[in-house]
């Protein structure tokens, strides 16, 4: 699956680095969708209802603090402008995916682990987008068939899961 | 699957795996790895149909084996980075 028949749709991409961005936007222009890259986390959500994207995709360990993603996702669920912008989240943090999974089930967040199967990414895009081309199976994909719970928004906690992976910078 | 899916799909992987590679301890490394080869046996009922990607799949594999206390040489990274290597690696 690679070219589908669907209507273009709008996708940012939010992760701090350039082969990733790079990737992503060879992987879903050739899906026939238009990509914004930006390589950093806006503080400001008004920038991200400006471009009026149809899905995000972000990474959770981005900027400084590398928890900017994270805190990204969390303002745009809780704002009314952005709460229903479909958003996928692609990340190496399993741990953090796992302890965090009741809350992305709860707000509808889909999870592509690192490193994940071009097919699989496909996938979590059309679903996300609500598209028919629907061709590869799910496995690496996580929390789009979950229940969803009443679990609360968890903290934004800089010592918390975010970081229980030990990054070296 | 055509030769540029394959290369799209090492890519994928090589990628992303040097970012992690860089901000991770060696324990989540690992969990990294685990998934990695799973992906790249995957592709290697694809190496009978395109015999000309089995050198990047298995510098691709020995990318992903090497101890983390080493890094990758040069030449290395010119025959895994393909279109991407020719542009400057980003700080962080």
């Amino acid at each position: 699956m690679a070219k589908s028949s669907q209507t273009s749709q709008h996708i940012l991409v939010v992760n701090d680095t350039e082969e990733i961005l790079d990737l992503f936007r060879d992987i879903l222009e050739g899906m026939g969708h238009r990509m914004t890259a930006w390589s950093y986390s806006p503080d400001d959500l008004a920038k991200v209802t400006e471009i009026q994207p149809d899905l995000v995709i972000l990474d959770l360990m981005i900027g400084p603090t590398e928890l900017q993603g994270w805190a990204l996702l969390q303002k745009m669920r809780m704002s009314r402008s952005t709460e229903e912008i479909p958003v996928i989240v692609c990340t190496a943090a399993t741990s953090w995916v796992r302890e965090q999974e009741g809350w992305l089930a709860a707000n509808a967040v889909k999870v592509v682990l690192k490193p994940f199967k071009v097919a699989h990414l496909e996938h979590a895009v059309e679903q996300a987008l609500d598209l028919p081309e629907v061709t590869a199976s799910p496995e690496l994909v996580e929390g789009d068939d979950r229940t969803p719970s009443e679990k609360p928004i968890p903290p934004l906690d800089p010592g918390g899961p975010g970081t229980s992976t030990g990054k070296a910078h | 699957m055509d030769s540029r899916r394959i290369e799209l799909q090492l890519r994928a992987i090589i990628v992303t795996y040097r970012i992690e590679h860089r901000r991770r301890d060696s324990v989540t490394m690992e969990g990294f790895r685990e998934r990695a080869r799973m992906l790249l046996d995957s592709l290697e009922d694809e190496m009978t149909a395109h015999p000309h990607m089995r050198t990047a799949l298995n510098d691709t594999r020995r990318e992903i084996e090497r101890p983390d206390s080493s890094s990758r040489s040069d030449d290395e990274a010119a025959t895994l980075d393909g279109p991407v290597s020719s542009r400057p690696k980003p700080a962080g």
